[in-house]
């Protein structure tokens, strides 16, 4: 018995000294792209993006917001990921680096493989920027794009 | 206790006045929702601060409270109450006179009021951005133009009155008027023709 | 009013357009007009200036006149009311203590175990952007401060870049 808990203590001092060191792979950036569709009298806003649809409707006049797509991205620092949107468009998002509490991220649209638009932001922690809107199917695409580290 | 009770009677201005004497609190409704709109217009034409005309305003109507007593008829009540606005006006100015008091002014009309409304059928983004850069061009036109032709300006063209009243109003001659009423319009077409060059050539 | 000259005078035009002339001088600076391309553009521009200035006005003036009638109503009940009576009814109304002392402690006990700062900074601070984008506008939401990034993809041969 006493043999068998020294083993067992062993074994355990083992895992612990003996697994390979975790690698720093320094910070991840967790990126969520929601792509949203606002048109006029198209029904009800999706119940998922309620929160954001009230904020919309302080500045923006559609009645209606539905959620087409969600996409979720963890990235590294200048590792690029990439989402479809609708229409042939593609959206690249590149994290460059962090400063305080913001994330720099650089977002490139494509069209048929055309970049249209390019900007670099400063997202702060646990917030979203929206950009928009590309005409899609009577209404406009929203892309927010929400990022926590 | 304040009662909102909609008042659908027409008053002339001879029952107002008793009733504002009497202290009666639907003739105080009544002078609000007749002369507010108005004696705004020439406040804010006058201060072109939105806070500042409403805080007028609403001093115009408690003088009103306090002084209704001195109003003994021998002219018209608004004539009265435009009097005692741009008075205030007048002092208001003089107060601020060496401070440079101009807010920046959004480019959205007020909080939560009339907000940049982007993406409907009607309006495309760069149309509501156009309109309301022209207004704010005339806005900031409106401040280049000294107080006193300004207040001269805006006496004619809000209020419609003649030379010879506001002339009596300021205390100053017609002729003073009319010039000041000039120079005023010179005044505002060369700050709108500015700054429209201004904002081509950015 | 000095006489007419038989030479353009903008403050003739500028009275005319008060209707401010006597009979004669309107009668003479009317005839002159329909004469002088000049004066006439001079007195459209008036007709212009006049209408925006007084279209520009009256839009902001746009108020509500509720919330002035019901401040203007409150302060004269106010001053109807002697000033020792309105302390002595603020202090021992009930309807007054009970909820406010309710109201404090919640908000401390809110504030204390809650603490939630407001929202002082713009979700996203744009660096800088480009695109084949015929235009761009930035715009912030009022209550959380999101930042929204509007552009017109239409394309543009002149490359928009900031």
């Amino acid at each position: 018995m006493k043999t068998g808990k020294r083993f067992f203590l062993f074994f355990l001092l083992f895992l612990t000294l003996g697994a390979p060191p975790r690698v720093w792979a320094g910070p991840i950036i967790h990126i969520n792209i929601k792509t949203l569709l606002a048109s006029q009298n198209a029904g009800p806003s999706s119940p998922q993006i309620k929160s954001l649809t009230q904020e919309y409707r302080s500045v923006l006049r559609y009645s209606s917001y539905k959620l087409l797509s969600q996409n979720r991205l963890n990235l590294k620092l200048n590792e690029s990921g990439r989402v479809s949107l609708p229409g042939n468009r593609i959206m690249k998002i590149t994290p460059k680096g962090i400063s305080g509490n913001r994330a720099s991220l650089k977002l490139e649209i494509y069209k048929k493989n055309r970049k249209i638009f390019q900007t670099v932001v400063q997202l702060r922690n646990r917030s979203s920027i929206t950009v928009g809107g590309p005409k899609y199917r009577g209404g406009n695409l929203l892309f927010n794009i929400f990022n926590s580290f | 206790m304040v009662s909102y009770k909609t008042n659908t009677r027409d008053w002339d201005e001879a029952e107002l006045v008793l009733g504002l004497k009497e202290k009666d609190e639907e003739a105080y409704r009544e002078l609000v929702r007749q002369y507010q709109a108005k004696l705004f217009r020439i406040a804010y034409g006058i201060t072109l601060d939105r806070e500042e005309s409403s805080d007028i305003v609403q001093d115009v109507f408690l003088r009103v409270y306090q002084n209704i007593h001195t109003f003994k008829g021998d002219s018209k009540f608004y004539f009265w109450l435009r009097r005692i606005t741009i008075n205030m006006c007048l002092n208001w100015l003089r107060r601020w006179k060496r401070r440079f008091r101009w807010r920046h002014q959004p480019l959205e009309k007020g909080e939560g009021e009339n907000v940049v409304e982007l993406g409907t059928e009607s309006y495309s983004p760069e149309t509501l951005y156009r309109e309301k850069e022209l207004e704010k061009i005339l806005q900031e036109g409106l401040k280049t133009i000294p107080e006193d032709a300004r207040t001269a300006f805006i006496l004619k063209e809000i209020d419609g009155l003649s030379y010879n009243d506001i002339a009596e109003i300021l205390k100053i001659n017609k002729g003073t008027v009319s010039s000041r009423i000039f120079y005023a319009r010179q005044k505002l077409k060369r700050s709108i023709s500015s700054l429209l060059d201004q904002g081509e050539t950015e | 009013m000095k006489k007419p000259s038989r030479n353009c005078d903008p403050v003739m035009v500028s009275c005319f357009f008060d209707k401010e002339l006597d009979l004669a001088d309107d009668a003479s600076v009317d005839r002159h007009i329909n004469s002088c391309p000049s004066c006439r553009e001079m007195l459209d521009e008036l007709k212009t200036l006049s209408r925006e200035v007084r279209t520009h006005i009256t839009g902001i003036c746009d108020t509500d006149h509720a919330s002035i009638e019901k401040s203007l109503l409150e302060t004269i009940c106010r001053k109807k009311t002697p000033f020792g009576e309105r302390v002595k009814e603020a202090v021992l109304s009930k309807k007054v203590w009970i909820p406010a002392t309710a109201v404090a402690s919640l908000l401390l006990v809110f504030f204390t175990v809650f603490q939630s700062p407001g929202v002082t900074e713009p979700s996203a601070i744009i660096a800088s952007l480009s695109g084949d984008v015929s235009s761009i506008v930035i715009i912030e939401t009022p209550r959380t401060r999101q930042t929204i990034l509007w552009f017109n993809e239409e394309f543009n041969p002149e490359r928009l870049d900031l």
